[in-house]
């Protein structure tokens, strides 16, 4: 039902369903927020969000209000800034005051409040918060005492993945965030998906930083270190400098690892294409008889999130290792490395690197795994600017790749390579670069393709939330596969990427990866040189 | 529906309980009757002893008759019991700890009074010769001042007998209730009379338990709030505990009134004794019929449940308190949508206080118009207030909603002991302080906030010339800092900074620099900041609420606070880390008498040498500082 309210005196009509808020962001009114996020439900938590009601003079949340008839509210009183500058003083009263050391300064929410509501003193004074830092989780760091308590993390892990990894205990001053019986992140159900790092407003989680140690193993010569870069890292290098083709942006990537120190640079792609051609396999064998529903991730918060969540379905999910893990096993046969590093979109990289199969007796196969940002960090640390000036192609073996195994890492690419590569092999060329349509808004899409006049489907899950949505298509449905990311993005939005909030800057990602896919012929694992040459010696499947 | 209408209502009882074995005071009695006020607060005073005690007095002599009542209210004449022997009427005795008990029983079996300290009062009755020169209990001021409605046979009424409560009328409004009228027209009935929520809400019930009746939804819940966690509040315990069967009562035609099948008592847990009692009132109650399916012939089923709440404060909130039932974190949810549309699992529920509960059978027994003879403007009806303090007496006693601060003094104390009282604090942690020029206002609701008072459920804390405002503030706010839940920012960092800036007022300075001295000044305006942020902004009435003591402080005792900034002193001695004694050395002649006096012994020196006080140990009592006779002692 529409109905008319008067916003600072002006006359807009609004859905009766509707809250405040909703009405006010419509219209283009901004009004901070701290503990609303569009995916969850208002809580009413940091009251920053006030609004005057005309009528009665009370503050009431914009939030968690619904608009009614006639409704007058005025959005900027003085009383009702005043109101939000003092909430904001009395967070700072205590909040550590070490913005110059807290990787979140420049990105910080609370930080960015204060110098919109123009707090330019210390208001109240306060005994400064201290409360112990959990650092045992080998992605995520939690120092509490930077925690304003808005609860986002606690929602998004609970309303949106339903695993509660963390939640409220105690209550007043002494109310903090914290895992079950206090043990630490690593010890909780936590999938290490990185929601919350992301949801997070201020310094008090983020994800953990390697970069010190990795600058001081560079330092050693007599070693030699190499290093996997990920495509949408590339990707985010490439939109983050303006940077308009994705190979520029890889040699430019390439060369300036080299000027740092790294003997060996390789892209991530020539393993994204192992990943494929193994899957293919797998799923070859299973084109005459598939009854059973197979479901094929690289992702490894949703492997743990199957696990601890969905058991069920264990025995379904595909045993493929993700391409990290993959490269560092193909790169130990190959040739001998000191140090192996490996660049991710996410956090959860960091924690698969640690688990007990990706072990050699305790010692980590890959030795750092960096996000995105860190490389970003690390190569501004040791003095590269980028662009950079120089480019260089990636080493052998991986200065072969195919365009699928660039495209891997978006929306969907693990359907779209293992559909390039099953054409392959049947011998259909492949004329066209993008089989699957990729609609940005939708979590569920389904896939029909025919070979050798029989017909076949696939599904491709976005979001860890919808696993569960999905589950009984993914049982019942009857697919030759089924993908599953816990981005909604595919990795592009990672946790570990800095352009991850905004629509538009995805959708750049995106462009950057498929303009490449699209004007390369080698777009197929299969067509890649040095996989065929790795498999004349190696039989497919026998690897892992 | 069978045809009940023509039946008295207490015959729909009669295949259940005996009633003819409920005592009764008024009739005469053969063998002694002993009637032991058995409740919390004369357990503490010592009235299991006391039971004991009468017990082996008439050791194998089973010619008596031990009955055990709830309390008469009034918590200071504990351990209270009433004694009637063959002829007479029921005389009650106070302070009766078990010492007393043989001089008492010895003197009263043979028909003489004993010392007259003991004596309350009697109830006389016609055909039982009264004692002489004893005042009748309820002609005593404290009683008589009073207007007992809810209250009313407290302390006659054994809270483990449901014939008991039967007897004195009881359970005859939900009888005539269910079989009479229909759940609309006892909304309409408690609407029109005016009854408000006791519980510091003050909104009217029946409108709320009208919304809840018109919600299309089928599954509705009914839920009676015991959870009492004030300090200074404890009017709810008394009526859980002494009459358990009213609130049963009220509780049964609350949730038939809205329609509900299932009602909740949600009460803390660490009441035990009430806990125990409603739990057997329960029990008693479905054995007569009175919960359950079809009752009464009917064909209505309500069930009635005790849920033992893990006492947090913030639980009295209706939203947290739902939120607790559900299992989840007991913290409140933003309004709308309102408990009676969207409550407890998503069904419409009805949350009322226990005292309003207790309300209800007498409005449906006497009538709206009988209960808007009480009270003043638009708030009617009778309230409980809990006396604490430097009073005479200390309980709960029921007055007119409306009654004047001076008026309630006059029960609670003595006349030439008034003067010496400097405050009033009323309405617990979101009530605030009345200074005596006041004590003339009335309090119902709306002059209550006119006056920045909550009345909440109800806490009367009376402060004398030796308790400090800003101590008592002080006690507020950090009761308010540990019971926040934490959610909302104004509440959990205002509080949090507001017992700060107290601290940081009443504390002598950590350090003696002008930094520290300016927080100390800029201290009570940021009170006063702070203040209105947590009333404007804050998620529930918890952290509206907690500022009321602090505003009302600040109003009526700002030269308190301004002594204890300016002149760092507190008149009432109370804070005394404001001060430090040091010892002036050129003074001081080293005779040691102030280190033979200091019952800390921080003061150490030695003969005929300038003395020392260690500061760490001193507890600031101020004894080195009146014995020196040399002005060696002086105050930083």
């Amino acid at each position: 039902m529409t109905i008319t309210c008067y916003i600072n005196n002006t006359k807009q009509k609004a859905d009766s369903n509707e809250t405040i808020l909703s009405v006010l962001n419509r219209i283009g009114i901004s009004i901070p927020t701290l503990c609303n996020m569009k995916e969850l439900s208002p809580t009413g938590a940091c009251r920053l969000c006030v609004v005057e009601d005309a009528e009665t003079g009370e503050l009431i949340t914009s939030c968690s209000t619904p608009v009614r008839e006639n409704m007058k509210i005025f959005t900027h009183s003085p009383e009702v800034i005043n109101a939000r500058k003092t909430i904001i003083e009395l967070l700072l009263a205590n909040h550590p005051e070490n913005c110059l050391y807290c990787d979140k300064s420049g990105n910080c929410e609370l930080q960015k409040l204060s110098e919109d509501l123009n707090i330019r003193e210390k208001v109240f004074y306060g005994d400064l918060m201290s409360r112990k830092t959990d650092r045992s989780s080998p992605g995520i760091v939690r120092d509490m005492s930077k925690c304003i308590l808005c609860g986002r993390c606690v929602r998004i892990c609970d309303e949106i993945l339903g695993i509660s990894a963390i939640d409220l205990i105690n209550r007043g001053k002494n109310t903090s965030i914290e895992t079950v019986f206090q043990k630490g992140l690593f010890y909780s159900d936590c999938i290490h998906c990185g929601l919350c790092v992301t949801a997070c407003p201020t310094g008090a989680i983020m994800a953990k930083s390697s970069i010190n140690q990795v600058i001081e193993k560079l330092g050693n010569n007599k070693t030699t270190k190499s290093i996997m870069i990920p495509t949408t890292t590339i990707a985010n290098i490439a939109v983050s400098y303006n940077i308009r083709k994705y190979e520029d942006a890889r040699n430019m990537l390439v060369a300036a690892l080299h000027s740092i120190g790294f003997n060996k640079v390789y892209p991530m792609s020539l393993f994204n294409d192992f990943f494929i051609s193994e899957a293919t396999s797998i799923i070859q064998n299973r084109l005459k008889n598939s009854p059973q529903p197979l479901i094929i991730t690289d992702c490894p918060a949703i492997k743990k999130y199957i696990q601890i969540k969905e058991p069920e379905l264990v025995e379904f999910l595909c045993k493929i290792p993700a391409p990290q893990q993959i490269g560092a096993k193909i790169l130990s046969m190959q040739e001998s490395t000191d140090l192996l590093m490996s660049v991710s979109p996410c956090i959860a990289h960091k924690y698969e690197a640690v688990q007990t199969q990706n072990t050699n007796k305790g010692v980590p196969e890959i030795d750092f795994v960096l996000t995105s940002d860190e490389l970003d960090k690390l190569l501004k640390t040791l003095g590269i600017t980028l662009p950079f000036t120089r480019k260089e192609t990636p080493d052998n073996p991986a200065n072969s790749d195919s365009s699928a195994g660039v495209f891997f890492e978006t929306k969907h690419g693990i359907t779209e390579g293992i559909v390039r590569e099953l054409f392959h092999r049947s011998d259909l060329s492949v004329q066209l670069n993008r089989i699957i349509e990729i609609k940005p808004e939708k979590d569920f899409i389904e896939y029909e393709f025919e070979i050798n006049k029989t017909y076949y489907s696939v599904a491709c899950i976005s979001g860890i939330e919808n696993l569960v949505k999905y589950k009984k298509q993914i049982l019942q449905g009857n697919y030759l596969f089924v993908e599953v990311r816990s981005c909604k993005s595919g990795c592009i939005d990672g946790c570990g990427q800095k352009l991850t909030d905004s629509q538009d800057s995805q959708k750049r990602l995106r462009k950057t990866l498929s303009e490449y896919d699209e004007k390369t012929s080698n777009n197929t694992p299969g067509k890649n040189p040095f996989i065929k040459g790795f498999y004349r010696n190696n039989k497919l499947g026998n690897i892992f | 529906m069978k045809n009940l209408k023509d039946k008295t209502y207490k015959t729909l009882f009669i295949d259940a309980v005996e009633l003819e074995k409920a005592p009764q005071y008024s009739k005469p009695v053969e063998m002694p009757h002993i009637y032991v006020e058995r409740n919390t607060g004369s357990i503490v005073s010592g009235i299991d002893a006391t039971i004991q005690y009468i017990k082996k007095y008439f050791d194998k002599d089973e010619n008596y008759k031990l009955i055990e009542t709830g309390s008469l209210g009034i918590s200071s004449f504990d351990p209270v019991i009433g004694i009637q022997i063959h002829g007479r009427p029921l005389i009650f005795f106070k302070n009766v700890t078990f010492s007393y008990v043989s001089t008492i029983l010895d003197s009263i079996l043979n028909h003489i009074l004993p010392e007259s300290d003991f004596i309350l009062g009697q109830i006389s009755h016609t055909g039982l010769s009264s004692w002489a020169d004893v005042p009748e209990l309820y002609q005593l001021d404290i009683f008589a001042k009073q207007n007992r409605r809810i209250l009313k046979n407290f302390g006659l009424i054994q809270p483990d007998f449901i014939e008991s409560y039967i007897d004195y009328d009881g359970y005859k409004a939900f009888a005539e209730t269910i079989t009479r009228k229909t759940a609309a027209e006892v909304c309409n009935i408690i609407e029109k009379s005016g009854l408000r929520g006791r519980g510091g809400g003050a909104f009217n019930t029946g409108k709320k338990w009208q919304k809840a009746l018109n919600t299309g939804k089928s599954q509705k819940y009914f839920i009676c709030n015991a959870d009492e966690s004030d300090p200074g509040s404890f009017s709810g315990r008394l009526l859980a505990e002494n009459n358990p069967h009213l609130v049963i009562e009220g509780i049964l035609i609350g949730a038939y009134a809205v329609n509900a099948r299932k009602a909740f008592i949600y009460i803390r847990n660490t009441y035990t004794l009430a806990i125990e009692r409603l739990e057997n009132a329960l029990f008693q109650a479905q054995k007569a019929g009175l919960t359950g399916e079809d009752i009464f012939g009917s064909g209505i089923n309500i069930e009635i449940e005790i849920f033992k709440g893990p006492g947090a404060y913030v639980c009295g909130e209706e939203t947290a308190l739902i939120a607790s039932m559900e299992g989840e974190r007991g913290t409140p949810k933003p309004k709308p949508p309102y408990p009676s549309e969207d409550g407890l699992f998503g069904q419409p529920t009805v949350v009322n206080n226990i005292e309003t509960v207790c309300n209800v059978p007498y409005i449906l027994n006497y009538g709206g118009d009988e209960f808007q003879k009480a009270g003043l403007n638009n708030s009617f009806g009778t309230k409980l207030f809990s006396i604490s303090g430097k009073t005479d007496i200390t309980g709960v006693i029921e007055i007119d909603l409306g009654t004047s601060v001076a008026e309630i003094m006059d029960i609670c104390i003595t006349k030439q002991r008034q003067p010496e009282i400097k405050a009033v604090h009323i309405g617990g942690p979101s009530g605030g302080f009345i200074d005596p020029d006041k004590f003339s206002i009335n309090l119902d609701y709306e002059t209550a906030i006119d006056n920045k008072l909550g009345l909440g459920s109800g806490s009367f804390l009376v402060l004398d010339k030796t308790n400090c405002i800003i101590d008592i503030t002080k006690y507020f706010i950090k009761f308010i800092n540990n019971e926040s839940c934490g959610k909302c920012i104004p509440c959990r960092e205002g509080s949090q900074r507001l017992l700060e800036i107290l601290n940081r007022i009443s504390e002598k300075p950590s350090e003696y620099n002008k930094h520290e001295s300016l927080l100390r000044f800029k201290g009570v305006t940021q009170l006063e900041q702070i203040s209105s942020l947590m009333q404007k902004t804050s998620l529930c009435g918890l952290g509206q609420n907690a500022p009321n003591t602090i505003l009302s402080g600040l109003l009526r005792f700002r030269q308190e606070y301004e002594e204890h900034i300016y002149e760092r002193q507190c008149e009432a001695n109370v804070c005394r880390n404001l001060k430090e004694y040091y010892v002036v050395v050129d003074n001081c002649v080293g005779c040691g008498i102030c280190a033979k006096k200091c019952p800390a012994d921080a003061i150490i020196g030695t003969e005929h040498q300038a003395h020392f006080i260690i500061q760490d140990r001193c507890i600031k009592c101020g004894v080195c500082e009146a014995s020196c006779k040399f002005n060696a002692i002086m105050i930083k």
